[in-house]
């Protein structure tokens, strides 16, 4: 019974989290499976006159008008073709459902927080404060984004608004 | 810094040819002080301006006993904006020492006054190729003698301050606020005339990188062990010391968006990640186009750091004498470098230095930029 407190406490320390992964320009990020909704295929996506560089247009979801913002473009990436692999990952993000558009999602992994390391933060450019840190996974780094700091408290209003 | 229009490193030699022909101007710059503050004779070579001049006049009047300042100054460079870059930076050494022995002589100046005139005779024989003659003249009689009269003015001075401060109770005899403050003002002014001289002595001091000591790093007190490696043709040395270990590159890097186009991503070795830094932008920004490849075979891990420095080949480890460096005397515009290695053709990275660069703060985004606005 103590081993078992003890080993709750253990874990509490060192919580244990899930992350979506998804594809971006050959690399694969990762974002807090709690912020995600749904996964959706590729639909044609309405442009919005007037709306912002990173807004690409809306899509009808189930009747709610949804925006879908621009990953590529947020990160700093060149623009790439739509494929049969592009999905558009539906999150909820400062009490705002949008969707983002990526190249593709692979799976959901288990991290512990302590997996978590810091990255060397050189860049003075805004996209560099969504990085979160990285994680060693299957051989491969792990880019965990956060979402929360996707978009401006005024991006955010603005993307609102649309 | 000479600026080489191609931009190719299809020949490397070139490229290493370029490229320390331009560091070690720049390394040659910096120690410009120094030279001047040590030593008279060494490093003759060495000075843009003062190279063509100074066997000439040493030549036509033989006054070798002569201090080297005086000789510089007189170099037919004839720009206005040198000499005052001497006179600020080189006479004040001078100055000190020349005041130091006459300090309470009142025939300073005529002594100086004196060197003036032994030099006159060099300068007419220099004539026949400076036009500026007359100009040069006239402002290193003014420097000098402005100078060794501010000197013997400091002394009295101090002097009458103390009386004044222990007479402060005079307020009572009528002395009023405005004789307070321009005494004060004379205190100030006197202060500040000891500080700027106190300054140029120590300038090199306080530019001097930390981790130094004896215008070296610590760890070149004594023989030292380097590894040479090199990247885009140039070789480049790094101390065993601070050498963290080589870490081939076996897959692809992981870049991080976002980031300056100088860091090329995170590389995942032996359970830790490296971030690697494209060391020819840094290295050598003026032969970088945006095109060039940065398909790096190996990484150059500097010690307690999650740095590593891109190169295309490890080569061999040397060991040196610091007296085979040309150790570099102030940071300037490369703090990185530690100096260079003319019997190896290289640059001695101090990657202590470039490992606290880059961690700090005001590491530069784009070097590129950076070298055009410092050029």
């Amino acid at each position: 019974m103590a081993n078992v407190v003890q080993a709750k406490n253990a874990g509490s320390e060192d919580p244990i989290l899930q992350y979506v992964t998804f594809r971006l320009a050959d690399e694969t990020y990762g974002i807090n499976v709690m912020q995600v909704q749904e996964v959706l295929r590729y639909t044609e996506i309405a442009p919005v006159p007037g709306a912002p560089a990173y807004v690409l247009g809306i899509i009808n979801l189930r009747g709610n008008v949804v925006t879908v913002i621009d990953t590529r473009q947020r990160f700093g990436l060149m623009n790439a073709d739509t494929t049969d692999s592009t999905r558009i990952v539906i999150i909820e993000v400062e009490k705002q459902v949008v969707g983002i558009l990526v190249d593709s999602v692979s799976e959901v992994v288990y991290l512990r927080e302590s997996e978590i390391e810091t990255t060397p933060n050189v860049g003075n450019e805004e996209s560099a404060k969504f990085i979160q840190g990285v994680c060693n996974k299957n051989d491969q780094l792990l880019i965990l984004v956060e979402l929360n700091k996707l978009m401006s408290d005024e991006e955010w209003a603005e993307v609102a608004a649309l | 810094m000479a600026s080489h229009s191609s931009n190719d490193f299809s020949s490397p030699q070139e490229a290493i040819e370029g490229y320390l022909e331009a560091l070690l101007q720049d390394v040659a710059d910096y120690e410009e002080p120094e030279g001047l503050q040590s030593d008279s004779g060494a490093d003759s070579t060495e000075s843009d301006t003062v190279i063509d001049v100074k066997p000439d006049l040493a030549d036509a009047s033989g006054w070798e006993a002569e201090p080297e300042d005086t000789g510089r100054v007189f170099s037919p460079s004839g720009s206005v904006r040198e000499l005052s870059g001497f006179a600020s930076a080189d006479y004040s050494p001078e100055v000190q020492t020349q005041a130091a022995t006459h300090e309470s002589n009142a025939e300073a100046p005529l002594a100086f006054k004196e060197d003036a005139a032994v030099i006159m005779p060099d300068l007419q024989i220099a004539e026949e190729e400076i036009t500026h003659e007359p100009d040069i003249q006239i402002s290193d009689e003014v420097q000098v003698e402005d100078i060794s009269i501010s000197d013997v003015q400091a002394e009295p001075e101090i002097i009458v301050e103390d009386e004044l401060e222990d007479d402060i109770s005079l307020e009572d005899y009528g002395v009023t606020e405005d004789i307070a403050d321009s005494i004060e003002e004379t205190e100030t002014e006197t202060e500040t005339e000891t500080e700027t001289e106190t300054e140029t002595e120590t300038e090199t001091e306080l530019t001097e990188n930390s981790g130094w000591a004896n215008g070296k790093p610590v760890w070149a007190q004594e023989r030292f062990e380097c590894l040479l490696f090199k990247v885009k043709g140039l070789t480049l040395a790094v101390p065993l010391a601070e050498l963290g270990g080589i870490h081939k590159r076996e897959k692809d890097l992981t870049p991080l968006f976002g980031q300056p186009s100088w860091f090329l991503g995170i590389m995942r070795n032996n359970q830790m990640n490296i971030g690697m830094v494209d060391t020819a932008q840094w290295v050598m920004p003026e032969y970088i186009n945006g095109t060039h490849s940065t398909d790096y075979r190996f990484a150059i891990h500097i010690h307690n750091s999650e740095w590593g420095l891109a190169c295309d080949e490890v080569a061999e480890a040397i060991s040196l004498d610091p007296d085979e460096v040309k150790w570099r005397t102030s940071l300037g515009r490369r703090p990185w470098l530690a100096g260079t290695v003319v019997g190896h053709m290289c640059a001695l990275i101090d990657v202590a230095a470039f490992a606290r660069l880059l961690d700090s703060d005001k590491v530069p985004v784009d070097l590129q930029s950076l070298d055009m606005d410092e050029e």
